[in-house]
């Protein structure tokens, strides 16, 4: 009977002893762990020493054996392609471990990260096209008037308010350029971060250079825009904390994928904590991370305290390519 | 009288052009145009000297248009009129052939002087617009971008290359620059994609011929 329940279980189960020997489990756990071997060789094993078993799990066991008391849970183990969540708890002098396939909720998720950065980019896009080409016309339209107007009747009066209508004119400029660069759209993303650079090194202390060696027209839009913002996110980084003199910007297509390096000469960080710590500094983070997760690429940081910091992001290439 | 022909989709602003030039004497608006066909169609009918130019025309791009325009009517003259002060779009609307290139907000009297100058054959670059020329024009001498070699490395890329050159390992290059091997063969892929070498060798060869490392 209790042995029907085990195999019937919809999770992959496995109950060691208090001595952490194995003695019991089921196909499912098998299965997940893609441990393809008799079920039976393994009873009687310690669990610590089955190399096939996480690490992690391995950490939550050994914490539970020695405790004799508590539950552990591990929200999200990558296994390949695989997503799992692993849980134990130490019950009668036993430790049972549970495991659950999440990888459809993973994905989901994943689907869900896309779409909702895709339906801001929409949105933004509006709000910039609607600012740059409905209302900007009809302050510049207003203004010739005024213009008109003061030539006309040789009044000056009106000079401070056709003042404040251009300073509204360049600031909505301003905004629709930072909701959706035009420039990315019509010539590109090398011409776009160019831009980018060249604005800076006009206004900030650091100065930045770019490189780029690629064939990056040929890049979907909506990749081009992606890499964009994590370029835009890396860079203002470095205007804000990194008190650097130097910024290279890289975009260099290699055979199979795209590497991406924001190196500076700053103060570094010497903590990564302060990072997840600090709210505002963690947001841009957190959207960093999760374009960088829909083009599938993976950041790496290197950094120590006044050596600099820089950062590597590889995008695999195929797949980001405009097939239409 | 010098005659003009405005191309812009937004009709408030065509008329708002249109009603400050005809207080010009020496002006005369022959027609308003909101896309291609309305300009093309205009240009039959009238005489132009001088075509005002916005660059986003609906869907239609006035880069483009400006292109077609100067390959088959060389005697018009055309000035962009545009919201974009990005250095992009200057410089490619110079290069399809304008003459001037203005901001939106410009004021009535600059829009004068540049119909004007331009019709006595000059250009018209001014304010902003001449800032972006001159800014990229500044960033292409930027003292990096003009190394001995014309390929640009950063100083990590540099300092890898010459630890290199010396002979240094993977492990070893790491640690003379604190940084993670991971790191390190990130800047090595980089360098030989960049300078279009093969291995680790063609760096080496790279560095010695540029003069990047000095062999005692």
């Amino acid at each position: 009977m209790e042995q029907t329940i085990i195999k019937g279980l919809p999770v992959g189960i496995c109950i060691v002893n208090s001595k952490g020997e194995v003695r019991c489990l089921n196909d499912r756990w098998f299965s997940y762990l893609e441990f393809d071997g008799e079920q039976e060789t393994l009873i009687g094993q310690k669990i610590l020493e089955i190399f096939w078993i996480p690490r992690q799990i391995k950490i939550g066991v050994q914490k539970l054996l020695n405790q004799k008391k508590g539950s552990f849970v591990f929200s999200e183990i990558q296994l390949d392609e695989l997503y799992i969540k692993a849980k134990g708890i130490y019950i009668d002098n036993s430790v049972i471990i549970t495991l659950d396939d999440i990888s459809v909720t993973k994905k989901v998720q994943f689907e869900s990260l896309k779409k909702i950065l895709r339906a801001q980019e929409m949105e933004r896009r509006k709000i910039a096209k609607e600012l740059h080409d409905g209302i900007g016309p009809l302050l510049s339209a207003s203004i010739l008037q005024l213009d008109t107007f003061m030539l006309e009747t040789k009044n000056e009066n009106l000079l401070s308010v056709k003042e404040i209508l251009e300073d509204v004119s360049t600031e909505i400029r301003n905004i629709s350029h930072n909701l959706l660069p035009a420039t990315l759209m019509d010539f590109g993303l090398v011409k776009a971060i160019e831009l980018l650079v060249e604005k800076l090194n006009n206004k900030a202390k650091c100065s930045f250079n770019f490189y780029a060696k690629g064939h990056f027209l040929e890049l979907e839009k909506q990749t081009s825009l992606n890499i964009y913002r994590i370029i835009q996110e890396l860079i203002n980084n470095v205007v804000r904390h990194s008190e650097a003199r130097n910024c290279f910007v890289q975009l260099i297509e290699h055979e199979e994928t795209i590497l991406l390096t924001v190196e500076d000469d700053g103060i570094g960080i010497n903590d990564f904590s302060t990072l997840s710590n600090n709210k505002r500094k963690g947001i841009g983070f957190r959207n960093l991370r999760s374009r960088v997760q829909i083009l599938e690429g993976t950041i790496h940081i290197d950094t120590a305290e006044n050596k600099g910091l820089l950062t590597t992001i590889e995008i695999p290439l195929p797949y980001n390519f405009d097939e239409t | 009288m010098i005659k003009v022909l405005v191309v812009d989709d937004h009709k408030v602003f065509r008329e708002g052009i249109a009603t400050l030039l005809e207080k010009q004497e020496n002006i005369e608006v022959v027609a308003l145009s909101g896309n291609k066909q309305e300009m093309y169609n205009a240009l039959n009918q009238y005489l132009v000297d001088i075509i005002l130019m916005d660059i986003t025309i609906g869907k239609e791009n006035g880069i483009e248009i400006t292109k077609e325009l100067t390959d088959n009517f060389s005697d018009i003259a055309i000035i962009a009129l545009s919201m974009h002060n990005e250095t992009n779009y200057i410089l490619e609307m110079i290069e399809a052939g304008a003459s001037g290139y203005l901001l939106k907000d410009t004021g009535s009297h600059e829009l004068c002087e540049a119909i004007n100058t331009i019709y006595n054959g000059g250009n018209y670059f001014r304010g902003e617009v001449a800032k972006a020329m001159l800014d990229r024009l500044r960033n292409k001498q930027h003292p990096q971008n003009t190394k001995k070699s014309n390929i640009p490395l950063s100083k990590r890329e540099t300092e890898v290359l010459k630890l290199i050159v010396d002979e240094f390992s993977n492990q070893e290059i790491a640690n003379e620059l604190f940084i993670s091997i991971r790191t390190v063969e990130t800047h090595k892929r980089n360098l030989i994609e960049k300078l279009d070498v093969k291995n680790t060798t063609g760096l080496v060869k790279y560095a010695i011929k540029n003069k990047i490392v000095n062999l005692d």
